[in-house]
């Protein structure tokens, strides 16, 4: 009989035990999501490597807020209907811009912009400002080096190579 | 009592066909998906015809990472990664898929695939894969062909790759 109880003992010690452990990770997992949750804005993706990952981050709120006001600013360019904005070249190929919530992706190169949400894309058109808004970002993020952004702005559409 | 042997048999060479090498075609839809695929899927990924959605990096699987971005030290990691090297372009075994690859010094590295039909064929980074160089040429020789910023020919090395798309061989990561 003793046995039996010591036994019984320990299950529920061991199952206690367990029962805590998951709830701890369950809490910490909650709060890791909050905290993730919290800072996902649109991550950004400079596309200027083809081998080495490319330089990323991540926008503000007001920074996105700006993005969406270029964009609504932005006019119907339908030149590029069925094809992607972004070349297929070695270099500066454009820049990428997409939702963790799955609010969809932007893509802009030069003067060119294409945006897919809820499974459509539109192109459109603008003078570069909301690709020079993007390399101001990457600049002030430090996410771009001088190098860097030299290399993008000598290889941008419109721009003499040197 | 007799579909035994019969079922043993197609399950053997169900396994050797999957590990067998062959070449791949240019079907660049697989790629080109512009999502999950093309955006975490590099030239490295595309010339082994390896998708991993981790943008594969030279040596990182073998735990011998380039050091420096120049040819001797990518072409060592790729060799680490189970790439062969070869003297010249015609010279990888029967099965296997001639990769060459061209470094733009202290920048980037950059790969090209020889596909079924001899055309060379790549994916430069994050973008679309393509059968055309930077001067919109198609690529019968990447020593020759419009390589941008990509100055530095590397050589030639030789991947264990598939006639599905993605489904290549080589262990990378």
């Amino acid at each position: 009989m003793k046995k039996s109880s010591d036994m019984e003992q320990a299950i529920l010690s061991i199952c206690g035990a367990a029962m805590l452990g998951l709830a701890f990770l369950a809490c910490a997992s909650g709060s890791a999501a909050a905290q993730t949750g919290a800072a996902a804005g649109p991550k950004v993706t400079v596309l200027i490597y083809s081998g080495r990952p490319n330089p990323t981050f991540t926008l503000s709120a007001s920074q996105e807020e700006r993005l969406q006001q270029l964009i609504a600013a932005a006019r119907q360019d339908p030149g590029h209907e069925g094809k992607t904005v972004l070349p297929s070249i070695l270099g500066y190929n454009g820049i990428v811009v997409v939702w963790s919530s799955g609010a969809g992706l932007r893509a802009v190169y030069g003067n060119h912009i294409e945006v897919r949400e809820r499974g459509a894309t539109r192109f459109l058109a603008d003078n570069g400002e909301l690709e020079e808004f993007l390399l101001s970002a990457a600049t002030e993020s430090r996410t771009l080096d001088a190098e860097q952004l030299r290399f993008i702005r000598t290889k941008r559409p419109g721009t003499t190579t040197q | 009592m007799r579909r035994k042997p019969l079922y043993l048999l197609t399950l053997c060479v169900m396994v050797l066909v999957g590990a067998c090498c062959s070449l791949p075609s240019y079907h660049p839809s697989f790629w080109n998906d512009g999502g999950t695929v093309q955006y975490n899927n590099n030239c490295y990924n595309y010339s082994t015809n390896k998708r991993t959605d981790t943008f594969a990096q030279p040596g990182q699987a073998a735990g011998a990472m380039y050091t420096a971005l120049l040819c001797p030290n990518v072409r060592t990691a790729a060799i680490a990664d189970g790439i062969q090297s070869v003297a010249g372009p015609n010279l990888c075994p029967k099965k296997e898929c001639t990769l060459a690859l061209v470094v733009a010094p202290n920048w980037d590295f950059h790969w090209y695939r020889r596909d079924k039909n001899g055309m060379w064929t790549h994916k430069p980074g994050g973008t679309q894969a393509t059968n055309l160089d930077n001067s919109n040429n198609p690529i019968s020789n990447p020593e020759t062909a419009d390589r941008g910023a990509y100055t530095d020919f590397c050589g030639y090395m030789c991947a264990c790759s598939s006639r599905k798309e993605g489904k290549g061989h080589e262990k990378i990561q």
